[in-house]
Formats: C-alpha cells, sequence, structure tokens
C-alpha cells in the first residue's frame, strides 16, 4: 500500500466508525485532500487487493472488514449506535474494536432476530457460528462468504 | 460464539490504524490455530 492508499483506508475505517453507509469516493475525498478522481483510482486498488469490496459499479465501499457498508443481517449495537457486519463473525469483531455490545442476528429463514450480548468480552448466550466456506476461498465470491 | 469472538479480536487487531498491514498467509493461519481451528478447512494454501 503506498501512502495515499493508507491515508484512503483509514479515512474508510474513520468514516465507518463514525457511523453510517459506506463511503463514496465524493465523501472520502475531503477527509484526505485529494480530488475525487485519486480516490477512486484509490479505492480500485484496495480492491484489487482485497483490502475492501465495492458496490459494483459504484465508487462506494461495500465492505471493509469487518464492517458492512451496505445493510446486512448482522446488526451490531453500542449503546444507541449501530453498524452493520458482514456475518456472525464480523460482528464479534466489530465489538472487539470498539468496545461491548450486542450483536443482532436477523435469521435469513425468517425466523426472527437472535441477539448476543458481549460484556467484558464474554459472549452470551452460547451457540454455534457456521462457516460455510473453506478460508482459502473466501474472497471467490466474499458477499456470499 | 465465544471463539467467534475471540477470533474476531486476534484477526482484525489493529485492523483501524492507517499502517495496518496484512498478515502473511502463515501468521494468518496461526490466528485459527491460537482458537484451536485445525485442519484442511482453515488453511489458505
Amino acid at each position: 500500500m503506498n501512502e495515499i492508499d493508507r491515508d484512503v483506508r483509514a479515512e474508510i475505517y474513520r468514516l465507518l466508525v463514525a457511523g453510517g453507509p459506506g463511503p463514496s469516493a465524493h465523501e472520502i475525498a475531503p477527509g484526505v485532500g485529494l480530488d475525487v478522481p485519486e480516490v477512486e483510482r484509490a479505492l480500485a486498488r484496495l480492491a484489487e487487493e482485497r483490502r475492501i469490496a465495492l458496490v459494483p459499479g459504484q465508487w462506494q465501499v461495500a465492505m471493509a472488514h469487518p464492517f458492512s457498508g451496505v445493510p446486512s443481517d448482522h446488526l451490531v449495537r453500542i449503546g444507541d449506535r449501530t453498524w452493520w457486519a458482514n456475518c456472525g463473525w464480523d460482528g464479534f469483531a466489530v465489538l472487539a474494536l470498539l468496545g461491548d455490545g450486542d450483536v443482532e442476528a436477523r435469521s435469513p429463514l425468517g425466523s426472527g432476530v437472535d441477539t448476543w450480548r458481549v460484556r467484558d468480552g464474554v459472549v452470551a448466550p452460547g451457540g454455534l457460528v457456521h462457516f460455510v466456506v473453506p478460508v482459502r476461498e473466501f474472497w471467490d465470491d466474499i458477499g456470499f462468504t | 460464539m465465544q471463539t467467534a469472538y475471540d477470533l474476531g479480536r486476534s484477526w482484525y487487531a489493529g485492523r483501524l490504524d492507517r499502517d495496518w498491514s496484512p498478515s502473511t498467509l502463515a501468521e494468518a493461519e496461526a490466528v485459527f490455530r491460537q482458537q484451536g481451528l485445525e485442519g484442511d478447512f482453515w488453511t489458505f494454501r
């Protein structure tokens, strides 16, 4: 990663932690002092290097792991603040990065929402996270993963 | 669930830092092993 890409990547995370959807090139540019085409080129490089994933056909961040830039089935809540995560693992990872809170997982079968609490790094209740994709295939289809 | 949280903590350590760099494949596999996740499913090669 060059210095521009590091700045753009850091700004993406700053904006995601602050809240809101995945930022666009227009939203990233002011924070890094670059023009929009420069940011777009950085986004392309970061996506090519699998540091982020973009919304198809757009200069908008879809994933900056563990954060999702688009609504997902995994909502992370700390107090009255919320973030979207890409999966259950990422939901817990958001809490590991930001502090204790809850992960609310909506069942893909439409059977409701399950909530896990993390307090002082301890998760309750118990349960299972099912990894469907072997790790070497994570990025073959990162949206599915 | 606790394993998933602990894995998230290790896997994403430092991810918000500007100077974060990705792990090597060996380092990444070591993170899984530290959580007891071993075998072909958890290897990158």
